[in-house]
């Protein structure tokens, strides 16, 4: 029996979500109506999961994650809406915390509540198995919060020497990252280590709706001292940037006289997740020497780019798996390990170190 | 209703509130953090309810005015006025759809067409409306450049489909493939290509979409525009005209067709109370003009130039007050559409619930009245429908077993008679059981036995305008709750109106409202009547004349006068009042009306001036007299009473 | 669908699919003289006759979709004067209006 804690202002959804996960089974809802109600609730009801929307009055959904993080870290689910600012405030949430998020059903491709239901108990019940990341270090929520601004001046921005830069030299390597849930912040922990003069380009696919692609690269280019860019077009491959696939498309490699670009594609409608990791290393697969890829996959449900990744390693590439004690969801990971494509099973934090000193 | 809807409506009207008291402070008092937060979490809460829900339209429409909201927002400022008026006008909208989907659970027909409006409206106006400009058709009427070189194009004149499709640049990532699209026009008769920016081959995007597809087809714009539902903010379809010369326009198509504002009238929202302010103010230099023309009559012994010219003066006064009567009392004009445009939905919903079929019909919404009036009719209105779907239209088993159509019909008319709005509505069902009526009355101790039965069958009508009375055995859902006709009778009371119920003609009720056109300036003939002074509305009033007691004859129980080879029957304005008949003089002061298309004399003591008053409803105990329309201040501070005369006379 | 190069001819068989729009843009960009020979292709995406308006190779072989060879294939194979526009065609005579799938002869801009 997961116990799951619906919080939002609207007693519309609050009904909407809690039918989904009752009727789903094995599930045992209680709802708040707010952030207050929910910091209540924790001591008393004990969620395994808390759903929270971000949009609240009393206490917005951020300050409530923030509280719950502090008085009784549980696994939160935000449910986001699909704008761009609604996807600042879930990368920020994700910061602060929360294993994932669901897009709430809305807008003009609305998801019909029969599309959005599985999704939703799925995501639920992959969150009650996820893995608690031990909470921000408080220097690390200071870090985080100069995001927003009130103490910009604190955080100078990151100085960047103005290098000329040169595309990838033939000998060089390219850095495939693959992620789903719990991404956003393994991210942040993957290139922030990195530094600015960092040789290779990094190509990297985290499952995400489109209107959270941008912000996730703005956010990671403030965090990084890398640029960190969204691919929305023909985009040439140069060292020391991240190229972040843009959502609910696909990321491809691609050779042109010029060199090698990557670009967005309209997504491959017989893949299910999207930016598909298995895309991205089969067309740069096709247009790189293998032994120039180095394929990392991240935390993430499902199996996404474990196939493709495992080919890598057979034909010469190297591959590095997140390890099982730091990746929220074990499982695109642990399926490339399963498959026998890592060559390198690593923790969160050591991914950057085997990077850097490949490179060195 | 299913409950998840059911929480919907219920959540989505206080969030339709929300927001539109969010938005009046915004518009009221520009920019205001706490104010257009609130307006933004409703709207934001209300578009993620939407989702929920089969209702794309409504979710479009809102995703929209979230937008918009937001930029406000961020940008710490309030929206523009005219994005506000759009927001209003959103929120109006949406607040019909959320009581739709109360009643069908769905939303109605139209939907999809009405939030395609409002977006594109509230798009523009986001944008500046500077964004799309080629692609629209041009406001001023005229016929977009792109259809007149594409008629250039064609050799045939005859009647043609033209269509410009402007796919977005991402859309082949939302999985759009526009050249099928266009391949599924029928009968193409010129297919153009163009592209939208210069083509860049050095970093060429194969993924971003750089054309235009204009076309012309032979098929019928609806089919065409048909194909293009799914990117109705990328493609205009439109007629050509037929057998046109190359390059000439038929503005009146385009414009009909076009989405901008331009060729609207310009609307300035204004608060009633302000223009009732305005109104007062005229009113109260009606009065002091009044008092104008005692000094006038006082001067002109004493100084007869002056009083001339003091007299000149006022004519021209005279002339500008009444002008300006006329353009304070036209702002509060609104066509009764208004208050009529709810109604159809409501008598299908109500007779979907009680299992009856009903066809209604209305007639006479164009007629223009005061906004106070419009507003006035709405609720009694709604009422009456309810009764008329609830205890006039029979069950179509029991219409069968009359020999009657099983579907019912309910008819909602209205007309202007003199300065009155009457409206009536009829319905062909079993009618009124004076009987039955009576017995209730008896039954819940209303009115004594002997009143009872000293009532003939009108009166006994008139029970069901009693408060607390119902007609039907139980309570039911729809037309019970224990308010009933008295409640549609004291409003209407209210602003000056009357009600009356009848059977109708054949079969059925008919239920007739009479209200003030607008509680305007009347110009009224003062005469005396008894020992009282009226003021009688000129617009009734065809001639006065004197008639010698010789040629009044004797008709029956009344009398009557010829005039000019007519037979116009003669009554006595004091006696209709309930007083005494007037003695015998030399020769009668009458008045001849024209009510209900009759010439009708009313004999009065004498004719006295007349004069511009501003008529207000009566309150009180006169509020219950029939034939009295309401009362006017006089330049000396007398009330004057003004008279309704077809009422009066029936 | 699959583009293949021989002899400085690319030849697109099959359905003209939208990934395939890059592999074209890449080949067309190395070499523009480049020959395109349709003859093998069946309806191409919208991504696909783009890269060819855009680039305008000269074409080898005609597909036989009736749709092409009428709306598009002018536009291809004749230069506007006015860059912006870059193809019309049009309908000469009532005989030759082609229904949606109709094969009609292919008729130049005028």
């Amino acid at each position: 029996m997961i116990k799951v804690l619906v919080v939002d202002d609207s007693a519309l959804m609050r009904k909407a979500l809690g039918n989904i996960l009752r009727s789903a089974g094995g599930m045992e809802v209680a709802f708040a109506r707010n952030g207050l109600e929910a910091i209540g609730q924790l001591h008393s009801f004990m969620p395994d999961v808390v759903t929270l929307d971000i949009h609240m009055p009393e206490m917005d959904g951020l300050a409530c994650l923030d509280r719950i993080m502090i008085e009784r870290p549980c696994r939160v689910v935000m449910v986001a809406s699909l704008t761009s600012g609604g996807a600042d405030v879930t990368l920020e949430a994700m910061a602060l915390g929360a294993v994932d998020f669901v897009a709430k059903p809305e807008g003009v491709i609305s998801l019909a509540i029969d599309v959005f239901a599985p999704v939703f108990v799925e995501r639920v019940r992959a969150a009650s198995h996820a893995r608690l990341r031990p909470a921000a270090r408080l220097a690390e929520r200071v870090r985080l919060r100069g995001l927003t601004g009130a103490r910009a001046e604190a955080f100078p921005p990151i100085e960047r020497p103005p290098s000329v830069r040169l595309p990838p030299q033939p000998r060089d390597s390219i850095v495939l990252v693959g992620t789903s849930t719990g991404g956003p912040p393994a991210l942040d922990a993957l290139l922030s280590p990195l530094p600015a003069d960092f040789p290779w380009p990094i190509l990297i696919a985290q499952h995400m709706p489109a209107a959270f692609t941008g912000p996730l690269a703005r956010r990671l280019d403030r965090l990084c001292a890398l640029s960190v860019v969204e691919v929305r077009g023909p985009t040439a491959m140069l060292p020391g940037t991240a190229y972040v696939a843009r959502g609910d498309a696909d990321m491809i490699v691609s050779s042109r006289p010029t060199g090698l670009i990557v670009t967005a594609a309209p997504s491959d409608p017989s893949l299910r997740w999207h930016p598909s990791v298995e895309r991205l290393v089969a067309t740069a697969l096709a247009h790189i020497d293998p032994a120039r890829l180095i394929g990392v996959l991240m935390t993430g449900m499902g199996n996404d780019g474990a196939p493709g990744m495992a080919r890598l390693r057979a034909l010469g590439g190297r591959t590095i798996a997140e390890a099982e004690e730091t990746a929220v969801v074990w499982g695109m990971p642990g399926e490339l390990v399963r498959a026998g494509g890592a060559e390198l099973v690593a923790p969160l934090p050591d991914i950057a170190h085997h990077l850097v000193s490949w490179s060195a | 209703m299913d409950e998840l809807l059911e929480q919907f409506v219920i959540e989505g009207r206080e969030l339709v509130q929300q927001a539109v008291d969010g938005l009046l402070v915004l518009e009221r008092a520009g920019y205001e953090a706490e104010a257009i937060d609130s307006l933004f979490r409703a709207v934001h809460t209300l578009k993620g309810s939407a989702g929920l829900f089969d209702a794309a339209p409504l979710a479009s429409l809102l995703h929209v005015a979230e937008d918009a909201i937001a930029a406000a927002r961020d940008g710490r400022r309030a929206p523009g006025p005219e994005a506000l008026d759009l927001l209003v006008d959103c929120c109006g909208q949406i607040e019909i759809w959320i009581e739709a989907m109360a009643a069908t659970e769905r939303l109605p027909g139209d939907a999809a067409e009405r939030s395609l409006t409002l977006v594109s409206s509230l798009q523009a106006a986001i944008e500046g409306a500077a964004e799309h400009p080629k692609s629209a058709p041009d406001p001023a009427g005229d016929m977009p450049d792109w259809m007149r070189e594409l008629l250039a194009a064609d050799r045939q004149k005859q009647a043609l489909t033209a269509v410009r499709y402007e796919p977005a640049a991402g859309c082949f990532f939302v999985g759009d493939d526009p050249l099928e699209l266009l391949r599924s026009v029928p009968s193409l008769v010129v297919v153009r290509i163009e592209r939208r920016e210069p083509w860049s081959l050095a970093d060429y995007d194969p993924f971003s979409c750089n054309l235009i597809l204009v076309a012309l087809s032979a098929a019928p714009p609806e089919t065409v525009r048909g194909l293009f539902r799914f990117v109705p903010d990328q493609a205009v379809v439109l007629p050509t005209p037929a057998g046109r010369n190359a390059g000439a326009a038929l503005p009146e198509v385009v414009s009909a067709k076009a989405p901008g504002r331009a060729t609207e009238a310009r609307i300035v929202r204004v608060e009633e109370e302000r223009i009732d302010d305005v109104a007062e103010l005229v009113n109260e230099l009606f009065a002091a003009k009044s008092r104008l023309s005692t000094t006038i009559a006082r001067a002109a012994t004493v100084a007869p130039h002056l009083a001339d010219e003091i007299s000149a003066s006022q004519a021209e006064f005279d002339r500008l007050v009444s002008g300006m009567h006329r353009a304070v009392m036209r702002m509060r004009m609104v066509p009764l559409d208004q208050s009529f445009r709810r109604l159809p939905r409501l008598v299908r919903d109500v007779a979907a619930r009680l299992g009856r079929d009903v066809r209604f019909t209305v007639e006479g919404a164009a007629i223009q009245v005061d906004k106070a009036t419009a507003d006035a009719l709405g609720e009694p209105l709604l009422h009456v429908l309810r009764n008329a779907v609830d205890h006039g239209v029979e069950p179509p088993g029991a219409r069968l077993a009359a020999g009657k159509p099983p579907e019912g019909r309910i008819v909602l008319r209205a007309d202007l008679q003199a300065d009155q709005v009457v409206v009536t509505v009829t319905d062909d069902g079993a009618g009124i059981d004076a009987a039955a009526l009576r017995r209730t009355a008896a039954a819940r101790g209303l009115v004594s036995a002997e009143a009872l039965a000293a009532m003939d069958d009108d009166a006994a009508r008139d029970l069901v305008f009693m408060p607390g009375f119902s007609t039907a055995s139980s309570v039911t859902e729809t037309s019970g709750r224990g308010v009933g006709m008295d409640a549609v009778r004291s409003a209407l009371q209210a602003v000056g109106g009357r009600v009356s119920i009848a059977p109708a003609p054949g079969c059925g009720t008919v239920v007739r409202l009479a209200v003030p056109q607008s509680l305007n300036l009347t110009t009224v003939v003062v005469v005396s009547a008894g020992v009282e002074t009226f003021g009688i509305p000129i617009e009734v009033i065809r001639e006065t004349a004197r008639i010698p007691r010789s040629a009044i004859q004797s008709v029956g129980s009344g009398a009557a006068f010829v005039l000019r080879d007519r037979t116009i029957p003669l009554l006595s304005l004091a006696a209709l009042l309930g007083g005494a008949a007037p003695d015998d003089q030399g020769e009668a002061r009458v008045l001849v009306a024209l009510v209900a298309g009759q010439l009708v004399g009313l004999e009065v003591e004498s004719f006295g001036a007349r004069m511009d008053v501003a008529v207000r409803p009566l309150h009180g105990l006169l509020a219950r007299l029939p034939g009295l329309r309401g009362s006017a201040l006089l330049g000396d501070g007398r009330v004057l009473l003004v008279l309704n005369v077809p009422e009066l006379l029936r | 669908m699959t583009v293949t190069l021989a002899d400085e001819t690319i030849r697109i068989s099959g359905a003209g699919r939208i990934e395939d729009a890059e592999t074209l843009v890449a080949l067309l960009q190395a070499n523009k003289r480049r020959v395109v020979d349709l003859a093998e292709a069946a309806v191409l995406h919208t991504a696909v006759v783009q890269v060819l308006l855009a680039f305008r190779p000269r074409l080898a072989g005609l597909p036989e979709d009736p749709f092409f060879r009428t709306w598009l294939l002018p536009g291809l194979i004749e230069a506007s004067a006015d860059p912006a526009i870059v193809m019309t065609s049009a309908v000469v005579a009532e005989a030759d209006m082609p229904d949606a799938h109709g094969a009609a002869p292919a008729t130049p801009s005028e």
